[in-house]
């Protein structure tokens, strides 16, 4: 039992560490908190499934969906973000609520309020390890969403776009004096964290087997919870976060109730913020007057 | 001020005063007594979170939540013990504070952007407990006929009778705020609001004021929240969710922070607008989505606000400015 659950709780747990990465790194440049994220890749994932229910071959739909979920991002930054880069933290926060109310309404709009099922783009049939049952489609999820994380890491590491990306994270005016284009390398950060976002809502979707509007604001406060359980600005702490966020939650709706696997995240939200806001791996900045 | 100028403020706001007392004599419309009370309630709500947000700059869309609390409260007050009205209000009220104060506790360790998170895991918390623990609130079903309040064996049936209790508690509610702002008290909030660590150099104790403006802001959510519970005669847990609080929370910023006469005006339009534009009530959450991207980028300190996160803005850049002359 406590196994299975623990199983699960890694995928799902994957699954979150994949959106808390795109999250966290919007988060760690502009240090804003994005509240669009979720209904970003809500909005990507209905765009998937609408194509895949009109027969488009998957790989087309994914791609297709990724990319509309990119351009989204850029356009949200572009209009709602930048104009107040250089306001309080507070007034884009604002704006960014304002724009997850319009994403979730439009999709409302488009969509309507029910659940949709999502087509089994995964096999489902289940193996028998030493007397543990493993969904082969767990294992799927789990090495994709590994493999995306893996990917994502070695580009910020190893390649220049990385290193200017990781310049612009740790100082915008000092990236811009020696010759990075931060405003360029901003709207990627959004274009990419948007991409990612709607790679784990797919794989949420396949998981889950839904397709539903209020996935994007639950999304939202599970990738901002990863990403301050692993210390905001650290991008290994998000996707430490996440796996560990899917384990909790797993175990609470295993063994205490299914009603309150929401209540926990925010439970767990609440108490890292107010004992240790930087986080598990993050470090302490003092407060600047 | 001139005393010209302060006798036509009188005047205005005596004429003001009495155009709202006649209402429902000058109108005999349900429809439009109804939006009226439900002005009123909406009221009680937008000043206390003015006083938390507007006032003490403490950020919060959990005001909803103390709202709720209120509703239930009062509701399983008059229906499972049969209290009378003014104790269940009153009791709704204390209920809404003590959470209030609970919520205050973080606003010690997180601010701004944090705390804003911290009060929607708390909403979110309160209202799965509305939506699930079945045997005190049946869950989704909610809990129909909440009694109609009765004061001294006066049933109030009427609009018009809602009309002049919702008016008297929300004129006492208003009383107070302007009583509370111009006080000292107002005085230590707006410092904190303005800069928490100056504030606390002057030797005001930030976090004991946090706490009273949550305290105060919550016990008259509980009380609106009352008010809505027995009008309705309904408790359901999908009118206290993120969105109410949203709905308060622009009200606010749309009327201006900090400012009491701009909070009521957007009450005001926030409450009417999607009532005049009853075809268009489907997207009414996707323009008041829009409103708030287009103000904090056009008019972040609202219609008549005196503080605001531009205002902020406004002073970094001007020291920048400053900074950047001393440097050449």
């Amino acid at each position: 039992m406590i196994v299975q659950q623990l199983i699960n709780g890694i995928t799902a747990g994957s699954i979150y560490a994949l959106i808390a990465l795109g999250y966290g790194m919007i988060a760690s440049i502009l240090e804003m908190i994005n509240f669009a994220h979720g209904d970003t890749y809500m909005f990507g994932v209905f765009i998937c499934m609408t194509l895949l229910s009109h027969g488009v071959p998957p790989i087309l739909a994914i791609v297709f969906a990724i990319t509309c979920g990119c351009l989204l991002g850029v356009i949200i930054e572009r209009l709602a973000y930048r104009p107040l880069r250089n306001a309080n933290r507070i007034a884009p926060m604002i704006s960014a609520v304002g724009v997850a109310l319009i994403l979730r309404n439009v999709a409302q709009l488009i969509w309507g309020p029910a659940a949709y099922s999502f087509p089994a783009l995964l096999p489902r049939t289940i193996i028998d390890i030493v007397g543990v049952k493993l969904p082969i489609l767990q294992l799927y999820i789990f090495s994709i969403a590994l493999t995306l994380v893996v990917t994502f890491s070695l580009i910020l590491k190893r390649l220049r776009i990385g290193w200017a990306v990781r310049a612009v994270c740790q100082d915008i005016g000092a990236a811009r004096l020696v010759g990075i284009p931060a405003d360029r390398i901003i709207t990627l950060v959004y274009a990419l964290g948007a991409g990612l976002g709607i790679a784990g809502g797919i794989l949420y979707s396949i998981y889950y087997n839904a397709v539903f509007i209020g996935m994007g604001f639950s999304g939202t406060m599970k990738a901002f919870t990863a990403c301050i359980v692993g210390g905001l600005g650290n991008l290994y702490g998000a996707c430490l976060g996440g796996l560990g966020l899917g384990i909790v939650e797993s175990l609470t709706s295993g063994f205490i109730s299914s009603a309150y696997r929401d209540a926990i995240t925010f439970a767990v939200l609440i108490i890292m913020l107010v004992f240790k806001p930087s986080g598990l791996l993050g470090q302490r900045v003092g407060q600047k007057v | 001020m001139h005393k010209k100028d302060f006798c036509i403020k009188n005047v205005s706001y005596g004429f003001g005063f009495v155009a709202v007392l006649a209402l429902p004599m000058l109108v005999h419309n349900d429809y439009i007594l109804r939006i009226a009370n439900m002005i009123l309630i909406y009221m009680m709500l937008t000043f206390g979170l003015n006083l938390i947000t507007g006032y003490t700059g403490q950020l919060s869309l959990g005001h909803a939540s103390f709202y709720g609390i209120g509703a239930y409260t009062s509701a399983l007050l008059t229906l499972r013990l049969g209290l009378p009205f003014p104790l269940a209000l009153l009791s709704a009220g204390i209920l809404a504070c003590i959470f209030g104060i609970l919520l205050s506790i973080p606003t010690f360790r997180v601010d701004g952007d944090y705390l804003c998170i911290v009060t929607i895991g708390f909403a979110e918390i309160i209202r799965l407990i509305f939506l699930n623990w079945m045997d005190l609130t049946r869950g989704p079903m909610g809990l129909p006929g909440v009694p109609p309040v009765k004061i001294f064996g006066f049933v109030f049936m009427s609009n018009t009778s809602y009309y002049y209790l919702f008016l008297a508690l929300a004129t006492f509610t208003l009383f107070l705020m302007v009583r509370i702002v111009h006080s000292q008290i107002g005085r230590a909030f707006m410092s904190i609001r303005e800069d928490p660590i100056a504030a606390s150099a002057m030797g005001v104790n930030i976090n004991y004021y946090k706490v009273m403006a949550f305290a105060i802001g919550a016990f008259f959510a509980g009380i609106a929240g009352s008010c809505f519970a027995h009008y309705l005669m309904f408790v359901g847990p999908t009118s206290f969710n993120v969105d109410a609080s949203l709905i308060v929370l622009q009200a606010v910023i749309l009327g201006g922070m900090g400012s009491i006469p701009g909070v009521m005006i957007g009450t005001v339009i926030i409450v009417v607008l999607p009532e005049l534009f009853r075809t268009l009530y489907m997207y009414r959450m996707l323009w008041s989505g829009l409103l708030l991207v287009v103000l904090m980028i056009l008019r972040p300190q609202g219609i008549m606000g005196k503080a605001s996160f531009g205002q902020i803005v406004q002073h970094n850049k001007l020291f920048n400015r400053l900074k950047q002359k001393n440097h050449v």
